[in-house]
């Protein structure tokens, strides 16, 4: 599904002493069944963005649109329903949304709820728990059992088992462990292959973004600064230290070998193509 | 150089657990050390450090802390030893005002009024939040809700300061900001000694002496440098690999020079540069 | 709707009613609530009002906020001058209706309950609106401090109360989070009868008590490592200061209630 805003705007509380500025004029387009990644510091705007996704929130003014559905300030709550399903939503630690007595049944809510039979909804919760990688022995286990990473990835089963084409990740790998967060980004990438999703992302790790993102937005202030391919974005050193953000690890790297004579056609984003990079730069091996 | 933290054949079992958290651990920290805990989610790491400050009641094996052996009678001293930052900023936030939560500890310890407004400024301005003494938690990122639980430590002059994933749950830039703060103390003339528990390998290559965890065990410890260059270990234990390791293995692929042994990124470069000018 | 209630909410100020000492404005909130129940003709009224208009104007902040703020109470109080309106006998009979009845009395005494409950809850509002939270447990600990000769806990139970209201922004933030992942797995919070609204709840509620409860775990963890033995023995970092100003407010007030008494007989 692609998505496209068109200036929207969204203020938090208008009209009172709390008001704030959470998205200001943001315009841009996603094409379907890309991977994008939205980047920014804390307190940017990122998660007031993903909201206005599935019409968690509604554009103070402005449109979004979502494939054909048409999200504006007068949407009126009853037509959201078919955005939620559309748009799957995973919030930051989203474990902390289980509640019932089962995995299964957790897994399955979202499915009930979009009007699902109670049948359709177990087949549906446990392909996506397969999906999710988790073993069959736990589906009728308490989901306050498990252990950490388990139940985040009960919680994205329960998001995915409703079937979106759109899936929103919002600090998805935050507080796992190093092969936590490999093992997850990976299932996401292969999520997204398998079932031609539209996956956007909001990380703060540069190097996720790039080895996954097709392409990147830049929050700054409730605006969007940039938009472009990680290789875009990333370009200009300069600006995205002034930005607070960093470059990807093998981009630093780069940087500093530059510095010491070498020379890159583009600055490369990952170890592997700053290796591709070095051919003819270095000896080889067995020399 | 004295020791200032001893565990010996600590072993400890939840009460609700098929099997034991902790397995026969021993090691002993150097006074003015920085070691780093690593190891998987759930290999036990937050009960250990837990154990240490008398947090929780183990049976079996001893706890010395500061020249004290840790047991019911002594806790509440080993703990003025002791200051521990927690993963959650949120939930470490005892006080209605980053200046009350500073105080907190000084109060229960009973400091003088006149004496606790002094050790609170000194200690907000040690980590940069005096001009925020005022504000409540909820007006404050989650960097700056670690420094002012920092701060409370601070302010309680412990010998030994443990940090339980204290960075895990900040922007990049709220992690370094806290690190930073570390850093400086380190320097500082109260130079306390640093146990943290962390996933980063760039804040674990900052410590000393790193100790791994596994399953309940401490199966390794050694200098970064020796932990690092172990991919073996690394990879078993669920750990990140380093950059310098990531990018000699691609080199590698490429048919291209690599070093006959690890080298951090900093060395790796260095040499990368050499054999450019062997070119 | 519940965003728009000002009553209970503090906005962070520098107002001179701001910097008054919070026991002083417990009292004289209390004080000016019981002499609301002087008011008997219009003067005192326009006395009243006058003088709460002026307190919203040292408040510093934007009269119309006010009065939307109010504005989702004042069906309650439209409500319960009504009740009053429609039970109360004596004096004229204008209609009736089986039990219900409009008199010139009942007209009178609404009125009066009207007006009095907009003075109560105005001031209430000023109140919270002006004074932090935790300044506000300060006063009710330094006023309930004489209880201790009973053996209340009064140290304990200031703690309590502080560390509560420390905690309600966060659980109103993990409110928000929580409902915003459940609408986005289809729930609707605010749709369908009584039975799919409250059944609506349950995965809002468990959620909440759960975190609620691993909090209060990390939080009871985190105080024992620092030290916090129970509320005894402990020094105090807050202390409150009586000013001049504090002086001058409680004056302020009694001269109301003096010109208040002349004006009732007149
Ligand atoms: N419920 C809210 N009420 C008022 N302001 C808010 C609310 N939520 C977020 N904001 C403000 O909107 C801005 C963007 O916030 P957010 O989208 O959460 O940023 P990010 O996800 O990038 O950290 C911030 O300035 C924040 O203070
Ligand atoms: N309060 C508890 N009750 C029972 N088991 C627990 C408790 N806390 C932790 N555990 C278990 O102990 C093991 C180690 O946990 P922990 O020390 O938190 O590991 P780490 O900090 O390395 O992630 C885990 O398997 C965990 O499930
Ligand atoms: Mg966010
Ligand atoms: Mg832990």
């Amino acid at each position: 599904m692609a998505i496209t805003f068109d200036h929207v705007n969204y203020m938090y509380q208008p009209n009172s002493p709390f008001e704030a500025v959470g998205l200001s004029d943001v315009s841009f387009t996603v094409p379907s069944e890309s991977f994008t990644a939205i980047i920014g510091h804390t307190g940017s705007g990122k998660s007031t963005l993903v909201q206005h996704l599935n019409g968690l929130l509604k554009p103070t003014s402005g449109t979004v649109t979502v494939d054909d559905f048409q999200l504006t300030a007068k949407t009126t709550n009853k037509h959201l329903k078919s955005l939620h399903q559309h748009v799957g939503m995973v919030f930051q630690f989203p474990e902390n949304q289980l509640f019932d007595q089962t995995v299964e049944r957790d897994i399955a809510f979202g499915p009930l709820n979009f009007g699902f039979t109670n049948e359709e909804a177990m087949s549906l919760a446990h392909q996506a728990a397969h999906d999710v990688g988790l073993p069959d022995e736990l589906l009728k286990r308490s989901p306050f059992e498990l252990s950490g990473g388990q139940m985040r990835r009960v919680a994205i089963a329960g998001v995915l088992a409703s079937q979106p084409r759109v899936l929103v990740l919002d600090e998805p790998t935050a507080g796992l462990d190093p092969r936590g967060r490999a093992e997850m980004m990976a299932m996401f990438a292969k999520l997204k292959a398998d079932q031609h999703l539209t996956v956007i992302l909001v990380t703060h790790q540069m190097d996720d973004v790039a080895d996954y993102a097709d392409q990147a937005l830049v929050m700054a202030h409730s605006n969007l600064i940039k938009a472009g391919t990680p290789a875009e974005i990333f370009a200009d050193p300069e600006w995205v230290k002034a930005q607070q953000l960093a470059l990807p690890t093998a981009a630093n790297f780069a940087q500093h070998l530059v510095t010491r004579g070498f020379e890159f056609d583009s600055l490369p984003l990952t170890a592997e193509q700053l290796a591709i990079q070095l051919r003819g730069q270095l000896p080889k091996e067995g020399r | 150089m004295t020791k200032i933290i001893s565990v010996d054949d600590l072993s400890y079992q939840y009460p609700d657990a098929d099997r034991p958290t902790l397995n026969h651990i021993s090691f002993e920290i150097n006074a003015g050390e920085w070691v780093a805990i690593v190891g998987h989610n759930g290999s036990g790491k937050s009960t250990l450090v837990r154990a240490l400050d008398g947090l929780i009641d183990f049976k079996s094996g001893t706890v010395t802390v500061a020249g004290t052996k840790l047991s019911p009678e002594s806790v509440w001293l080993v703990r003025e030893h002791i200051g521990m930052v927690f993963q959650n900023p949120d939930n470490q936030f005892v006080g209605a005002t980053v200046a009350d939560d500073v105080a907190f500890g000084l109060e229960n310890a009973g400091v003088p009024r006149p004496e606790m407004q002094k050790r609170v400024q000194e200690a907000l301005e040690a980590v940069d939040m005096w001009q925020f003494a005022e504000r409540e938690p909820s007006r404050l990122s989650g960097g700056q809700k670690q420094r002012v639980a920092l701060a409370g430590i601070i302010a309680m002059n412990p010998s030994i300061i443990v940090l339980d994933e204290a960075t895990s749950m900040l922007d990049p830039h709220g992690r370094q900001t806290v690190l930073s703060v570390l850093q400086h103390l380190r320097r500082s003339n109260q130079a306390p000694t640093i146990l943290s528990i962390t996933h980063d390998l760039s804040e674990a290559a900052q410590a000393q002496r790193l100790l791994v965890m596994d399953n309940g065990q401490l199966i390794s410890e050694g200098t970064p440098r020796a932990i690092f260059s172990d991919e073996q270990l690394l990879e078993s234990t669920g750990l990140d690999l380093p950059f310098s390791t990531k990018l000699s293995q691609q080199l590698a692929k490429q048919g291209l020079v690599t070093p006959k042994q690890y080298l951090t990124d900093d060395e790796l470069e260095d040499w990368l540069w050499q054999s450019h000018l062997t070119m | 709707m519940l965003e728009q209630l000002t009553l209970g909410r503090y906005i962070p100020g520098h107002s001179w009613l701001h910097r008054l000492d919070p026991r002083a404005k417990l009292v004289l909130a209390c004080y000016f609530i019981v002499i609301a129940f002087l008011t008997t003709n219009w003067l005192t009224y326009v006395l009243m009002f006058a003088f709460i208009g002026g307190v919203i104007f040292l408040t510093g902040l934007s009269f119309s906020y006010f009065v939307r703020g109010i504005g989702p109470l004042i069906w309650l109080i439209v409500f319960t001058a009504i009740l009053q309106l429609l039970f109360t006998p004596g004096g004229h009979i204008y209609w009736h209706w089986g039990i219900l009845m409009i008199t010139s009395t009942g007209i009178q005494t609404s009125t009066a309950v009207f007006l009095r409950f907009l003075l109560i809850i105005t001031m209430a509002t000023v109140l919270t609106l002006t004074t932090a939270p935790l300044a506000i447990a300060d006063g009710v600990e330094a006023l309930l401090r004489p209880l201790r000769v009973i053996h209340f806990p009064v140290a304990q139970t200031a703690l309590m109360l502080s560390v509560a209201l420390r905690f309600v922004p966060t659980l109103l933030d993990e409110a928000q989070t929580i409902m915003n992942a459940q609408r986005a797995r289809g729930v609707e919070f605010n749709n369908g009868g009584l039975i799919k609204r409250l059944r609506a709840i349950v995965p809002l509620l468990i959620p909440l008590f759960v975190g609620a409860i691993g909090r209060a775990d990390d939080l009871a963890t985190a105080m024992e490592s620092r030290g916090y033995q129970g509320a005894t023995n402990r020094t105090r970092y807050r202390v409150l200061k009586w000013h001049n100003a504090d002086t001058i407010a409680v004056v302020v007030i009694l001269v109301l209630n003096v010109v208040l008494v002349v004006l009732r007989h007149m």
